[in-house]
């Protein structure tokens, strides 16, 4: 982390769901040590000036809170890397690194002892842990039809690759969960399971909406 | 749907409540440790998604790089006009640093992309569309090296990035890479080593801005 300025990453891949932008960001180019320009000078030289609910010093001042957060997006990220934290404890993301450096060997050296029908996109010194994109016989449009078709009668949903290019992409997160039955491993699937599962049982415990709305203001606990 | 028994779910409460500052605090907490993220570093939760990002990225980190000249011009000029080097009078000083500022906007003001994939080229589009291309710089085209496809990492001494202050260079207001291209299966192995900050770097602030988009593999 501190060899960079900035990282920022969506959520939605590892960490929850959509909603949230997590930005790392350097407190050397945040105030006080560095101060943004101000909206006058960047109009006089011909720069835009951002909307606020961009601008990283105004969000740091007021600890995320500038404007309204989604917080459910925020607890369930948080319930995933707790999960993370305490199940790898001092490896931290190291650990999952691993798991994940596993799971896409497996599926690169199946793709790679059948080359005579898969081939792998990217070149192999480059090639990610996360997303493995390969062609079957060389991109025969038929083919990967019918692989995907395929694959979907066994529970693999979503091996289509983005829209943009084709292709046939295995994405290592749930998808390769069910190949390897890591589940047990799996700390980020476990948490969502954990927490949809949660979310089921106190369904049932529901009260009607206008019974939870007095109780924001009186904080009556729930008899359960 | 009742949130630590008080009653209410947690897509009721305020984002302002206690409640909810705890749900920050600890998700802070939990990433800070799950990343090792040291104290130099500070954890925002924004919206907008990675697409948003791309946006802050620029205006952010531009503005930071206007700030610094700002400064430095007003500290020149201040100086020129004492000492009689640069014409005019100290009332003049706020429309010269302007005019000196404009100047170095026009032909310093360098961003670094290096387009790797499908999400790198959308952020270094985004960069152009905001401060125009003429300011963006593509250190690396993978697509360039590959017939032009993706699915390549040419080699750190084929890169084009903007040249620092001791090679001679003005520096770049940010260096900016994608660690992983979900679209395309493309990933740095590692962080690249001309990107690294060495000690002499804290000389004339000549460290490299190096901006990452992790979202897949945070």
């Amino acid at each position: 982390v501190s060899k960079f300025a900035v990282i920022f990453g969506g959520a939605q891949k590892n960490i929850g769901n959509a909603g949230i932008t997590i930005t790392i960001v350097k407190k050397s180019l945040l105030p006080p040590v560095a101060t943004p320009a101000s909206p006058e000078v960047l109009r006089d030289v011909g720069l835009p000036v951002g909307p606020v609910i961009l601008d990283w010093p105004s969000i740091a001042k007021e600890n995320s809170l500038y404007n309204t957060l989604p917080i459910f997006d925020v607890w369930i990220a948080g319930q995933v890397m707790s999960d993370l934290v305490q199940l790898y404890r001092s490896k931290r993301v190291r650990g999952q690194e691993e798991v994940s450096a596993e799971k896409a060997k497996i599926l690169y050296r199946v793709l790679d002892s059948h080359s005579d029908v898969y081939q792998v996109v990217p070149d192999k010194a480059v090639r990610s842990r996360m997303n493995i994109c390969f062609r079957v016989h060389g991109g025969d449009a038929t083919k990967e039809k019918e692989f995907l078709a395929e694959a979907e009668k066994i529970g693999f949903l979503g091996l289509k690759g983005h829209r943009s290019v084709g292709e046939i992409r295995v994405s290592n997160s749930v998808d390769l969960l069910m190949l390897t039955r890591q589940r047990r491993r799996a700390g980020q699937c476990q948490a969502v399971r954990k927490i949809l599962r949660a979310i089921c049982q106190r369904r049932i415990r529901r009260k009607p909406k206008l019974e939870l709305s007095i109780s924001i203001y009186i904080r009556r606990p729930v008899s359960s | 749907l009742n949130y630590q028994d008080i009653g209410v779910g947690i897509c009721e409460i305020s984002y302002r409540s206690s409640q909810a500052n705890q749900v920050l605090a600890e998700a802070k907490n939990a990433l800070a440790k799950l990343l090792s993220i040291p104290d130099t570093h500070e954890i925002l939760f924004l919206q907008g998604g990675g697409t948003g990002g791309f946006s802050a990225v620029v205006y952010n980190l531009v503005s930071v790089w206007v700030k610094k000249r700002r400064r430095r011009a007003k500290e020149d000029l201040t100086v020129a006009i004492a000492d009689g080097k640069e014409p005019g009078d100290i009332d003049q000083l706020q429309a010269k640093v302007i005019e000196r500022l404009k100047r170095e906007v026009e032909r310093e003001l360098k961003v670094d992309y290096l387009v790797t994939g499908s999400w790198s080229l959308k952020a270094s589009k985004e960069a152009a569309r905001l401060i125009g291309s003429s300011k963006v710089n593509i250190a690396l085209d993978a697509r360039a090296k590959n017939g032009g496809k993706l699915g390549v990492i040419p080699p750190e001494s084929e890169w084009n990035l903007t040249k620092r202050k001791r090679e001679g260079g003005t520096g770049s207001a940010l260096i900016y890479f994608c660690d992983n291209e979900t679209v395309d299966g493309v990933e740095f192995p590692s962080f690249p080593a001309c990107l690294e900050a060495h000690a002499e770097d804290a000389v004339d602030d000549d460290a490299p801005i190096v901006v990452a988009d992790m979202s897949s593999n945070l």
